[in-house]
């Protein structure tokens, strides 16, 4: 008996010790601040070609994202090949663990000597020392060429900290199939909130498919996470919302913006016209195999659909995209996420790494990317480019990003703030309690991480 | 000096030790003692400083309604998961003891969920949980059970129970492997002396089976409450703490704290009230069980 007592507490006492253990932490912040600051940087590129080449490391997800990955491969190729010096490891993080293993990584003395980012990330990056000063490393010309948005969205005590790589402004894709099925013009997209959401509540009346599948009018995402919160931010914009003032203080509850957007959500998802709780990954599938009649998507959605659809270009025909329908404010509301790239502080090898940022920002990689995805450049001259601008899908999006706002993001917790938003949302469509209450629930803890 | 058998026993024991005590202290002992000293600083990933905080870490936690809403879905995913273990598993383990058919077939089979990686029957559950196409929701449609499809991790009503079902498929082979080798230990002269004195199943069951199954029933119940406590793979893959934090147990309370609200500080205070919290309950279960055995 007591043999087993003993058994007992001894496994007990391994696991829980195992268990505190995980929480800790290897690395020493004062260390990795030394790294930050006096760490000797390596040459770029070998003295001679018998040296053996540089590797960088580079943190990224879009080489695990089937959408992406056959860019990824074709941008590394052809880098390595006009730099033979230079090898890129790729460290492949899924995008829902990215900020957190980069950040641990980097604080654990690891970090890798390129890593994406976007936006919400970014923030986080340079409050953690992360990041090193992009404007010291890389080419004038380049950081005179960013486009004024997305360099105010990168520069951080008057310092460009990241390059920004491709913006990604969201607009209205529409299934014409749905549209037809539904009695709609399948050649004439919304133009108005108030029609967007008619055309919706008219498709989601359709029911189910012929299989039985439930068929939504639009696609509003309710889950629990970051991207959520963005959606909601940009359906407040519609409603004359925005998060924080001038002077950064949170004025999200402030007006009658973010209440319309909740109320907008709880019709949608009462009434069936959206699927409730859904992620932006549930919703993209969803469009792609006609169970949705409308979504508002970033730039990467024609190639998410083609692959997702098992249809390829084909499936270009079933679908349209249009600029955000015209709400409160007058004018089309949303707002534009953006993929960035940053040299750590902590690399060895920035020459190499700053090198490596340099040919992905440039027309050659932009073309490759552009063509693939239908991504857009975040430099002016590129941007502007006629091969950026070849179809009526790259018109779209360059349309759409003249009114889109970036995220205000230049808070750390901003990515944690705009998660804890979606409760509201949470609240609202299935705890039964009306928006005010949700925002009196959930802002109040939003201004208090932000104070921290 | 010539030492005796007895000095030379002990340092020879201990130069045995020696490895496994060296790779135990820089794997968790270390981590350990530095979690315990973080803790009380109020180092943040986004200010590299660390400085000492007093208890300003705990004083916060103790009154914050987070860490006590945490610590209420933690328990009753713990109590609910490891009662259902229980409770399958000794059934599972009763029949597998008993001379029916097929009976090593049925002891393999038995091990394959268990055999599965969390991670992957995360994943498969998923898809049967997935709201619209899932075929949890096809089924129960199709019995007539529902008349709307439910989004099982989606709900704030059954995101916490679609999780514990998970664990339950997942944990029950082990409990039920571990009773059954406790099963296999009790002689069989006691069923027969009892059936001579004519007691049915279920006194046989009581008097029995469950007296002498205890210590193992013991153990398997410590076992799996300290492993459930630290459940994190499930609730950060089906939820990730959510809907509206429905979900949010004391491990993801704890990563959220750490990585979304870069508070390593305040993260480590959770995982020492965490540790205290469990040490103290094994050791009030494990002196309970000795008690009753005297």
């Amino acid at each position: 008996m007591k043999k087993w007592n003993k058994m007992a507490m001894g496994v007990t006492a391994l696991s829980l010790m195992t268990a505190l253990a995980a929480c800790g932490s290897n690395s020493s912040p004062a260390s990795n601040t030394a790294s930050n600051t006096n760490s000797t940087k390596e040459s770029a590129a070998p003295q001679s070609t018998t040296d053996k080449p540089v590797e960088i490391s580079f943190a990224n997800w879009i080489s695990v994202e089937d959408g992406t990955k056959e860019a990824y491969n074709q941008l590394i190729a052809e880098f390595e090949k006009a730099n033979p010096s230079i090898k890129v490891k790729s460290i492949g993080i899924p995008f829902a663990q990215f900020k957190d293993q980069v950040l641990v990584s980097s604080a654990g003395g690891n970090p890798p000597d390129v890593t994406m980012s976007n936006q919400n990330f970014t923030p986080a990056f340079v409050g953690a020392n992360v990041a090193a000063p992009a404007q010291d490393l890389l080419n004038a010309e380049i950081i005179n060429d960013i486009v004024d948005a997305s360099k105010a969205g990168v520069t951080f005590d008057g310092k460009v900290m990241a390059m920004p790589w491709a913006p990604h402004p969201s607009a209205l894709f529409w299934n014409k199939n749905l549209y037809t099925k539904a009695g709609l013009d399948p050649e004439k997209p919304p133009t108005t909130w108030d029609e967007m959401i008619q055309n919706a509540k008219k498709i989601a009346a359709l029911g189910k498919d012929e299989n039985g599948t439930p068929i939504y009018g639009i696609g509003e995402t309710g889950a629990s996470d970051s991207y959520t919160g963005n959606m909601l931010l940009r359906i407040s914009y519609s409603f004359g919302g925005k998060f924080v003032d001038d002077q950064g203080n949170i004025v999200y509850d402030q007006g009658t913006a973010l209440k319309e957007s909740l109320l907008y959500m709880k019709d949608l998802i009462d009434n069936k016209v959206s699927p409730q709780g859904a992620a932006m990954a549930d919703l993209r599938p969803m469009f792609a195999t006609g169970a949705l009649g409308m979504l508002v998507d970033g730039d990467f959605g024609r190639t998410n659909f083609r692959n997702m659809s098992g249809k390829g270009a084909e499936f270009d025909k079933e679908w349209g995209v249009t600029t955000v329908p015209v709400s409160k404010t007058g004018k089309s509301e949303t707002f534009f996420t953006e993929h960035q790239l940053i040299v750590t502080a902590g690399s060895e090898k920035q020459e190499a790494a700053a090198k490596f940022v340099e040919y992905l920002v440039s027309k050659e990689a932009m073309g490759i990317y552009h063509k693939l995805n239908g991504v857009m450049s975040a430099r002016k001259s590129i941007s502007e480019l006629p091969e950026m601008n070849e179809d009526d899908y790259s018109r779209i999006f360059n349309t759409q990003m003249k009114t889109a706002s970036p995220l205000p993001s230049k808070n750390p917790k901003f990515d944690n703030a705009m998660k804890n938003s979606t409760d509201m949302i949470v609240m609202v469509t299935e705890g039964g309690k009306s928006p005010d209450e949700a925002i009196a629930t959930v802002m109040p803890k939003i201004k208090e991480l932000y104070k921290k | 000096m010539r030492l005796t058998r007895h000095h030379k026993n002990i340092i020879f024991a201990s130069v045995l030790m020696l490895p496994a005590f060296a790779l135990l202290a820089l794997t968790i002992i270390s981590p350990l003692i530095k979690s315990v000293l973080m803790s009380f600083t109020d180092y943040s990933l986004l200010a590299p400083e660390q400085n000492w905080n007093n208890f300003a870490n705990y004083t916060e936690l103790l009154r914050s309604s987070d860490f006590y809403h945490s610590l209420t879905v933690t328990l009753r995913y713990v109590v609910i998961t490891v009662i259902l273990d229980l409770v399958i598993g000794m059934s599972l383990a009763i029949v597998l003891n008993r001379n029916i058919r097929f009976r090593g077939f049925f002891r393999s089979i038995i091990m394959i969920p268990w055999a599965i990686p969390t991670i992957v029957s995360a994943l498969i559950f998923m898809w049967i949980y997935q709201g619209d196409y899932g075929v949890l929701n096809y089924v129960l449609t199709n019995l007539g059970i529902i008349d709307d499809n439910i989004n099982w991790l989606r709900s704030t009503d059954y995101a916490l129970s679609s999780i514990i079902v998970v664990a339950v498929f997942r944990q029950t082979p082990l409990v039920a492997v571990m009773l059954l080798a406790g099963l296999q230990g009790i002689s069989s002269s006691l069923y027969e002396a009892a059936r001579i004195d004519g007691a049915n199943g279920w006194q046989v069951f009581r008097k029995i089976t469950l007296p002498m199954l205890k210590p193992v029933i013991g153990s398997v119940a410590l076992i799996m409450i300290v492993n459930n406590f630290q459940m994190f793979t499930l609730f950060f893959t089906l939820t990730n703490g959510g809907p509206a934090g429905a979900t949010t147990s004391l491990a993801i309370h704890t990563y959220i704290t750490a990585f979304s609200q870069y508070e390593m500080g305040k993260a480590s205070a959770i995982g020492v009230i965490w540790l205290l919290l469990l040490f103290a309950f094994s050791m009030v279960f494990t002196r309970i069980m000795n008690r009753d055995d005297r």
